[in-house]
């Protein structure tokens, strides 16, 4: 088989510029801010996902958006209507993530389903509340909303710092303890 | 290699399935009880390979040592690689539990194929002839591993197509890597222990 100049330096660029590594697991996580829907996704072990192909559809699976990620694994989307977005970053060789938001994440815009209604008139009645008058559960709802980002990155931190070794040890422990069960069910089939 | 949730149609996933079930079956009964300590060090050997990733451009590679399993286990191979990759899809969520049977077949079935063909061709006193069926066996199970998932991807979309070729560049550095360290494991167990080579 001939290669062409174009694939020869493609191969190339391949094999010998090598920059991040990643792991299989693919991170995704999404927030709202300003009618903006923003997507960040790195690799379990902590790496940017650089040129990921970023889908997001609509609950009818329509797709709303293709593009991709930027050098640090980001990229954004302007938000049309209320309603769940579903994003998908897919970093090649079968590897994804997906993430999504649901509409009563989605503020700004005209709800169209009945949870998020209720989210903005709440967030309308506290406005307009004297701040003494606030109960304890708007409160809550408040920090509950603001904090959905903050709590979404604290996951993907949790995450990437799970302790590989103690993961791969116990993953040797139960292979042999498997197999231990596989030897014990032969040892009983060949009991006279 | 590992193929994620989400990425293959429901005909391949099925059918990956039912056909893993059965090589599963088959394997596990052509494993001896004596010979199952040593499935599961290999269980266990491939398990850490897999998860030690190489980068490779945009991408990464690992080591499956499927070759070397299946010289040393044959359908046994099949079993042994299902175990390492369901711990691996739990504990690690590399690959998926979906993407089991299918993962399987991409790793487990291109080491028994080999293993049928060159079983007997291994089984010499010519250490050098020896050493360099051991690298074909690493070299070829990595490269039908690679053109498996190539051709599962293929099923399901046809975006897949315009990467095929880069995907299969890209594990080029690995094939190698896999053909030398079987080579080398071969030729030490020829040394230290050569019934290992001929029990199964």
């Amino acid at each position: 088989m001939k290669l062409k100049p174009k694939k020869l330096i493609l191969l190339f660029f391949l094999l010998f510029y090598s920059h991040s590594a990643f792991a299989h697991r693919v991170n995704v996580f999404a927030w709202v801010e300003d009618q903006t829907l923003y997507i960040e996704s790195k690799f379990a072990g902590g790496k940017f996902v650089k040129h990921g192909k970023v889908t997001i559809i609509d609950p009818f699976g329509n797709e709303l958006f293709s593009g991709l990620t930027d050098e640090k694994g980001n990229t954004s989307f302007q938000i049309q209507k209320v309603m769940d977005h579903s994003i998908i970053v897919n970093a090649g060789e079968g590897h994804q993530g997906t993430w999504k938001v649901f509409a009563h994440e989605i503020s700004g815009h005209e709800p169209e389903d009945h949870e998020a209604t209720t989210v903005l008139e709440q967030r309308s009645n506290i406005q307009s509340t004297n701040l003494n008058c606030i109960s304890e559960d708007q409160i809550t709802k408040i920090l509950d909303e603001k904090l959905k980002s903050v709590h979404g990155q604290l996951k993907i931190i949790r995450q990437n710092k799970e302790n590989k070794i103690r993961d791969i040890m116990s993953g040797i422990g139960f292979i042999l303890g498997i197999f231990g069960i596989f030897a014990l069910m032969k040892s009983r089939k060949n009991q006279p | 290699m590992h193929i994620s949730e989400g990425i293959l149609s429901a005909p391949v996933l099925i059918g990956g399935t039912l056909i893993t079930l059965v090589g599963a079956g088959i394997g596990f009964k052509k494993i001896d009880a004596d010979q199952l300590p040593k499935a599961g060090v290999l269980s266990a050997s491939f398990f850490v390979a897999s998860l030690i990733h190489v980068p490779v451009g945009a991408a990464s590679i690992h080591l499956t040592l499927n070759g070397l399993i299946g010289i040393l286990l044959g359908w046994g191979a099949i079993p042994v690689i299902l175990v390492a990759l369901l711990l691996q899809a739990v504990l690690f969520q590399f690959g998926g539990i979906t993407t089991l049977g299918v993962n399987t077949i991409i790793m487990a079935f291109p080491a028994v194929i080999l293993y049928l063909i060159l079983k007997h061709s291994l089984i010499t006193q010519n250490r050098r002839k020896q050493s360099v069926i051991a690298f074909i066996f690493g070299f070829m199970a990595a490269l039908l591993s690679t053109l498996l998932m190539i051709l599962s991807l293929y099923f399901t979309s046809d975006a897949f197509n315009e990467i095929s070729s880069i995907l299969l560049a890209i594990n080029i550095p690995i094939l190698f890597i896999e053909g030398i360290i079987t080579a080398f494991c071969i030729t030490f167990i020829s040394e230290v222990k050569p019934d290992l080579l001929l029990n199964h």
